[in-house]
């Protein structure tokens, strides 16, 4: 669990760079897309030249490419961050599976606590009984202290059993919960892969046709190599 | 129209693709670098090795040893010599990184200057100069000698002293004259064209820029999934079965499609960038052009200006009869001959310009294309392989995909 929590914390901060790597490089791509606009509103302006015109047309092409390429990053990016949730979530889980196991050791000290007043109530019980029976007629002092203590403990003894109950239901409670948690961290975990996984693979997909289109469109300037 | 690029039967294959050679055949390559000296001292030399049938040249094929100061003598020489002309820039004279010299830092040196040296051996003008032919024929020797000759203290010749009082002695009277601001040619194409280069060049550097940062968020974004990857490894190792694979996969696949980030992030510098940057630094060489042309145009509109005056006295003293004139006219024909010469200097930059701007247009349309296609096909690659990749994952997390 401890490993689990560290891991945990690790990943979560990764997942924290990698989303804003992932949105600074869509940022970039829209600014880059943004340059050549300008850049083609000044050929348009001011074209004296034929291939000006032509260039103009090409870097249109680009430039939009460049900021549609952009908006698909930051949508992908959008959805990773929901993906990515999920490690925070757990994170804050893994906080109250903590408290329970707390509570839990709690609840077993009181238990043990009270078991060990009650043997020690017990001891000092016995020992003043065996001294009231050497003196003969009984010594009525102690007698009526015995009296006492044994009130206590079955007073005591009676808060033994409730919180003994206590524990059980705290045991059982966590138990029960700690099988949940592990059925769901592992739905949940294996949603996060694979939202992660299909959310790279569609919007990729996307962004690889935005330029493949530009790619075939420009593809008469490929250079002719031998 | 964009000019086809030929390939040269037996060209080396590092052939720049931005450097079309013409006829008659000249092909340069620039290959081999190699690190030589120590600490402070060092420097990268470079084979120059020339192909050519021109007569003007010794041999059909030489190979020389040249540095990066030896280019840049050589840009000097025909930035003297051939006003008017877009000389092909150089890259940068970085002394910071050449502490460092990282392999790419070489690699995109040598690149730039093959494509320097090939623009130069194929430009109409360029290709005569005799400066080139030393370059490229002169042993090593021989070319520190013509190097130090050319440098020294004294770098300008006689004649650019005298212009230098000359424009001293212009920038008196003209604040006597009350005249402080300098004659400017302003035909409103010219200011078009002045204006229009000098936004250029702001809007270039700026997508020069964002190229570059764009280079950098690759290897971010790479570095990134990598960790992320690892974290998401060890995550899984505290899994149950069948999680854990699935974890351990998920890892596995980011740090392969980190690789692929990687190599994309090199080919964007490469064949995006450094064309943007070359771009830039051929706009900065037409704003040079452009100060030769203003300083040629002030010459010849102040020795005009001259001459008026002088011809106005002469006239005057030749009909007074004074025996001033025949000074006069011997002074009055040799700043005629001055006048006429300056004209034609400046009137050489001017139809030197028109041509080069056409040739400057069609190329760099061609090269901008070049590279926005260079980038669009790697950016449609590695986004492609991304999705092929998480995709390959999807039937390992259990998705059943529709594709």
């Amino acid at each position: 669990m401890q490993e689990f929590a560290l891991q945990l914390n690790a990943t979560s901060e990764k997942a924290e760079v990698l989303v804003k790597a992932q949105q600074d490089t869509g940022e970039t791509m829209g600014e880059l897309g943004l340059a050549f606009i300008k850049l083609l509103k000044l050929e348009n302006d001011e074209a004296v030249y034929e291939s000006q015109k032509v260039g103009a047309s090409e870097a249109k092409s680009f430039a939009t490419a460049a900021v549609k390429a952009s908006r698909f990053f930051r949508e992908l990016n959008s959805q990773t961050i929901k993906h990515l949730e999920t490690l925070h979530e757990y994170i804050g889980l893994m906080l109250s599976i903590r408290n329970a196991f707390s509570e839990r050791s709690d609840a077993l000290l009181t238990v043990q606590t009270l078991l060990s007043d009650i043997s020690s109530l017990r001891a000092r019980a016995d020992k003043l009984e065996a001294a009231s029976a050497r003196i003969f007629g009984g010594d009525e002092s102690r007698v009526r202290k015995v009296e006492e203590i044994r009130k206590k403990i079955t007073v005591i003894e009676d808060a033994k059993e409730c919180a003994t109950r206590e524990y059980e239901k705290i045991k059982e409670n966590n138990k029960y919960e700690l099988d949940r948690f592990e059925k769901e961290r592992h739905d949940d975990f294996l949603g996060m892969l694979r939202g992660l996984a299909i959310n790279q693979a569609g919007y990729f997909e996307k962004i690889a046709d935005v330029w493949g289109t530009v790619a075939n469109d420009m593809s008469h300037y490929a250079k002719e190599t031998s | 129209m964009i000019s086809s690029q030929q390939t040269l039967s037996g060209s080396p294959t590092s052939q720049s693709p931005r450097s079309p050679s013409g006829q008659p055949f000249l092909s340069v390559s620039v290959i081999d670098p190699v690190k030589l000296g120590n600490g402070v001292q060092a420097y990268i030399s470079y084979r120059v090795i020339t192909k050519t049938n021109m007569p003007e040249y010794q041999a059909q094929e030489k190979i020389v040893i040249r540095r990066y100061s030896d280019f840049d003598w050589l840009r000097d020489r025909l930035t003297e010599k051939f006003k008017g002309i877009f000389i092909p820039p150089l890259p940068e004279k970085s002394t910071v990184e050449k502490f460092r010299f990282s392999a790419e830092f070489i690699e995109l040196r040598r690149q730039a200057l093959d494509v320097f040296i090939n623009r130069v051996a194929s430009h109409p003008d360029l290709k005569q100069s005799e400066d080139l032919r030393t370059f490229l024929q002169e042993d090593e020797e021989a070319m520190e000698r013509v190097k130090f000759h050319e440098s020294g203290i004294f770098k300008k010749k006689p004649s650019e002293f005298m212009q230098i009082f000359k424009d001293v002695q212009s920038k008196v009277s003209d604040v006597v004259l009350g005249k402080e601001k300098p004659v400017e040619e302003s035909t409103p194409e010219y200011e078009k064209l002045k204006h229009y280069i000098f936004e250029l060049e702001n809007h270039l550097t700026e997508a020069q820029k964002q190229a570059f940062r764009l280079v950098k968020r690759h290897r971010e974004l790479g570095q990134s999934l990598c960790d992320f990857g690892k974290a998401i490894k060890l995550l899984g190792n505290c899994e149950v079965e069948s999680l854990g694979k699935a974890f351990s996969e998920l890892g596995t696949k980011s740090e392969m499609v980190s690789l692929k980030l990687q190599k994309e992030a090199h080919n964007l510098l490469v064949k995006f960038e450094e064309p943007l940057k070359d771009y830039v630094r051929t706009v900065q060489s037409i704003k040079v052009t452009m100060s030769d042309r203003a300083n040629a145009f002030r010459q010849h509109y102040e020795l005009a200006e001259t001459i008026r005056l002088k011809e106005i006295n002469l006239d005057k003293l030749t009909l007074m009869r004074s025996d001033k004139a025949g000074e006069a006219e011997i002074e009055y024909r040799e700043l005629k001959a001055e006048s006429e010469e300056a004209t034609r200097r400046y009137e050489t930059i001017v139809r030197r310009m028109d041509e080069e701007l056409v040739r400057f247009q069609d190329q760099k349309t061609a090269e901008l294309g070049l590279a926005f296609h260079e980038f669009a096909v790697g950016q449609a690659k590695l986004s492609k392989e991304i999705a092929d990749a998480w995709r390959s994952l999807l039937p390992k997390l259990g998705v059943v995909s529709p594709k």
